[in-house]
């Protein structure tokens, strides 16, 4: 563990273990983003990027393997939203439901690219922006994390990035919540696995 | 194992998947903005719903529906009745047939053979 965690001190690691809540984590603005974009707003759909992309980005990428796919499947999200502002209003958890539209297309996007294209040097993690100093080698644990199959990545991914719940990952992905709980207990232990394997 | 979950929970939350890359947001935006400035598409379910002609030819099949449940079996009442009533004219034996005799308030329930009245009657008869 030392070789990927290195020399941090225990304390700082300590001190980034919680990830501070974002815009993302706050239910408060996404109601009226929806139905600005709803009511045409251009503004409103650069807030909506601002408030999702992040977090929708970072299901592509770990769906995909790679970040043009990651961004491509961003892009594709961002025009079908616009596409269906009807029924914006209408959506009970906009949250949820833009990581559903993410994670189809990313799979769509996944079929239609090649089999021989060849996938880049995933950075699947990084070093916090604030924090460029982390104590983690982030393209080590990248390299791990590239080993779990793309449906394990996903269902760790919404779990420890988005925040959300077995049965919440199950209705977006349209998965039964024992499927996501089992997906996300395999994942997690070869994660485990191969980080000891690692050290 | 413990520890184990503790580092790869740490080593997780110490780090945090990269965002965007620079120049997505200029591109989703202006392609997402052209497809607002777009009218909205409708769903095949939507169109279904909204069509005017669909909406007609389902009311006048509520119509029609409503109006048969009405008229159809009154007129196959009618034609019942006065089927039997021509023929039992005609010929009485047919009567006998067609009409259901458990229908009839002339009809003797089976509980009648042992009521006392009748079983008098009963006893009348082989005397005599």
């Amino acid at each position: 563990m030392e070789a990927i965690l290195e020399t941090a001190p225990s304390a700082n690691v300590e001190a980034t273990t919680a990830h501070e809540p974002s815009a993302w984590d706050n239910p408060a603005p996404w109601r009226e983003v929806f139905e600005g974009v709803a009511a045409g707003r251009r503004e409103a759909l650069a807030r909506l990027y601002d408030l999702a992309s992040k977090r929708m980005f970072g299901l592509a990428l770990w769906r995909t393997g790679n970040t043009e796919d990651a961004a491509e499947v961003v892009q594709e999200a961002f025009v079908r939203v616009a596409e269906q502002r009807a029924r914006l209003v209408t959506i009970r958890d906009p949250r949820w439901w833009l990581l559903e539209i993410t994670h189809r297309i990313a799979i769509d996007v996944t079929r239609r690219r090649r089999p021989t294209e060849p996938l880049e040097d995933h950075p699947y993690l990084s070093a916090p922006a604030g924090d460029p100093g982390s104590p983690v080698d982030a393209r080590r644990v990248s390299a791990l994390v590239a080993r779990l199959s793309p449906k394990q990545r996903e269902v760790v991914y919404l779990h420890h990035y988005a925040g959300m719940s077995h049965s919440e990952i199950g209705r977006s992905l349209g998965i039964p919540t024992f499927t996501a709980a089992s997906r996300y207990r395999l994942g997690l232990a070869t994660l485990r696995r191969l980080i000891t394997r690692a050290s | 194992m413990t520890d184990q979950r503790q580092d790869t929970d740490t080593i997780l939350a110490t780090l945090e998947p990269p965002g965007p890359p620079d120049g997505l947001r200029d591109r989703v935006l202006r392609r997402a903005g052209a497809a607002l400035d777009r009218p909205t598409a409708q769903d095949r379910w939507s169109r279904i719903y909204a069509s005017r002609p669909l909406r007609a030819a389902w009311a006048a099949m509520v119509l029609v529906l409503f109006v048969a449940n009405i008229i159809l079996p009154r007129a196959n009442r009618r034609s019942r009745e006065s089927f039997v009533e021509g023929a039992a004219g005609r010929t009485p034996e047919l009567r006998e047939v067609v009409d259901v005799p458990r229908l009839r308030e002339a009809y003797v329930s089976f509980d009648a053979l042992t009521a006392p009245a009748f079983a008098g009657s009963r006893r009348k008869e082989k005397t005599s």
